[in-house]
């Protein structure tokens, strides 16, 4: 099989059949796009997770007139507790230093703290396993000197939800525009393949295989495949230059939803590549199977 | 070279049999002339030959080869020992003459070099020297079926089937492409036609098996069309 020939066959095909093909194209295009989108969200979510979960630690708020003695009975109890790996005490000063930090960028937020007495004194308590949050909360939260218990990934669960809102949304519309780019793709072959049937009878008669009468047909998926997958992979490029980059600068400045890198951005398009080239290749496959029958 | 043994064929349970107990032998390089009415199973014939069907009952033998256990995957390796010429040519419309030619070549994985060496060649042989830039529809009915010819041909076939070769074609040109066939038979190739073309039959005096619902009711060494005496 010279590869010129084959080449020209499948030109000739694409050209023929090209409304099909640019078809196949937008439909692997956008499914493969959402894809792309619910697998970067994915990744974000985990950032999160990691970020939340192991870094930030529930804090035990002390009330304003807790004593000496019930402070140190309760760092006692906290460092004893299997529960807990590192118990870690903020005084008010180290608090409003941290505050500080923490929203560095929002003077006006920082301006209005006035004094140290704002912030309370607690306990940072990091947890070994941070679902047994509840445990913590009623052996801790009606000691004496305890104000409240506060668990940040509670405050978090909102965004958690939007995220995983988000990732469901974007893999069912992926799902069915998947399902919609597999048969754009199977009629396209069929089309391809009707519409060359002279041909194909030309070739059986004169001796061709079933691989080489069906390899134009395999790669003109494939071809469209990859094309529709290098356009998802741009479009994610644009998404996150323009939209993320762009329209959700300060919306990530704020530093609660991280943002996606670019390196992600990179790391998902070997799959959405693989996937496109498999999915229309092997649909093209069968497709020929059927209609270009020896 | 070809052998039916007791060969039946019906498409369709109910129906009647398309080919009924054929037996016939035919030698290597033999120029044989398929006749009868319409029906009388003639394109069932050659359809066996290229095992685009298989026999109902019976076998049919080419080249040693018994065409109803060939193996599905062989088949395309065996129509590649085997010419076709048909009534309406079947030529590539967007492909020039040289190209409807290699095309034969191509999909058999011929290398470059070889259909470079083969194409003129057999261009000449059938007298499109010239012409090998043509698109078929530039090309006379005659022509054309010397582009079939060509491409049938190129791949050097033991065996040529030709199914009203001349069916589309006036007497003049027929002859033409008939003196062709005769060439190509003269080289050693076998050639089997199907024909209700009674001067040809009868100018060229070479073998005829007539069918007649599905009969071989015929087989005669230099004969005619009609019923010889």
């Amino acid at each position: 099989m010279r590869p010129r020939f084959v080449l020209q066959e499948i030109v000739t095909g694409l050209r023929r059949n090209l409304t099909m093909t640019v078809a196949v194209i937008v439909t692997v295009m956008i499914s493969l796009t959402l894809l792309g989108a619910s697998m970067l969200t994915t990744r974000i979510a985990d950032r999160m997770h990691e970020r939340y979960f192991n870094e930030l630690s529930v804090a035990i708020y002390l009330k304003q007139d807790v004593t000496a003695t019930q402070k140190a009975t309760l760092q006692t109890e906290l460092q004893a507790d299997p529960e807990v790996e590192k118990t870690l005490y903020v005084s008010r000063d180290e608090a409003l230093a941290r505050f500080k930090k923490e929203f560095a960028d929002q003077s006006d937020l920082v301006n209005s703290i006035t004094g140290p007495d704002v912030l309370p004194e607690s306990f940072q308590v990091k947890l070994k396993d941070p679902r047994n949050f509840e445990d913590i909360s009623s052996k801790y939260g009606q000691q004496p000197g305890v104000d409240q218990v506060y668990d940040p990934q509670r405050a978090l669960k909102p965004l958690f939800d939007l995220l995983d809102g988000v990732k469901t949304v974007a893999r069912i519309v992926a799902i069915v525009a998947g399902a919609a780019a597999l048969l754009t793709t199977f009629n396209t072959i069929r089309l391809a393949a009707f519409s060359r049937r002279r041909e194909i009878g030309i070739m059986r008669l004169v001796g061709a295989g079933n691989f080489t009468i069906q390899l134009p047909f395999v790669l003109e998926g494939v071809i469209a495949g990859l094309l529709g997958a290098g356009a998802a992979v741009g479009l994610l490029a644009l998404f996150k230059t323009w939209v993320l980059n762009g329209t959700l600068k300060s919306f990530f400045a704020a530093g609660v939803v991280p943002n996606a890198t670019w390196g992600e951005v990179w790391g998902v398009t070997p799959w959405l590549v693989v996937l496109g080239v498999a999915v229309a290749g092997a649909a093209s496959y069968l497709t020929s199977l059927v209609y270009v029958r020896v | 070279m070809i052998r039916f043994d007791r060969v039946s064929k019906s498409y369709n349970v109910q129906h009647r049999l398309a080919l009924d107990d054929v037996s016939v032998n035919l030698e290597a390089g033999e120029f044989v002339f398929l006749i009868g009415a319409s029906g009388s199973g003639k394109s069932t014939f050659l359809r066996l030959l290229l095992r685009e069907e298989r026999p109902t009952s019976g076998t049919v033998h080419v080249a040693g080869k018994d065409l109803g256990r060939l193996a599905q995957w062989k088949v395309p390796a065996f129509r590649r020992q085997i010419g076709c010429v048909f009534q309406d040519f079947r030529l590539l419309p967007n492909k020039t003459v040289a190209e409807n030619v290699a095309f034969a070549l191509d999909v058999t994985g011929a290398s470059r070099h070889k259909v470079a060496a083969v194409v003129p060649e057999v261009c000449q042989l059938v007298g499109l020297k010239g012409k090998e830039n043509r698109l078929p529809d530039e090309l006379s009915g005659g022509e054309q079926q010397r582009v079939a010819i060509a491409r049938a041909f190129a791949n050097k076939p033991m065996l040529l089937l030709a199914d009203e070769p001349t069916g589309n074609l006036d007497p003049q040109t027929s002859i033409g492409i008939m003196k062709l066939l005769d060439r190509i038979n003269r080289t050693g190739t076998t050639v089997v036609m199907a024909t209700h073309d009674a001067a040809i039959v009868d100018t060229m005096r070479r073998r005829v098996v007539e069918l007649a619902g599905g009969k071989v009711v015929r087989d005669q060494n230099r004969g005619v069309y009609g019923y010889a005496q």
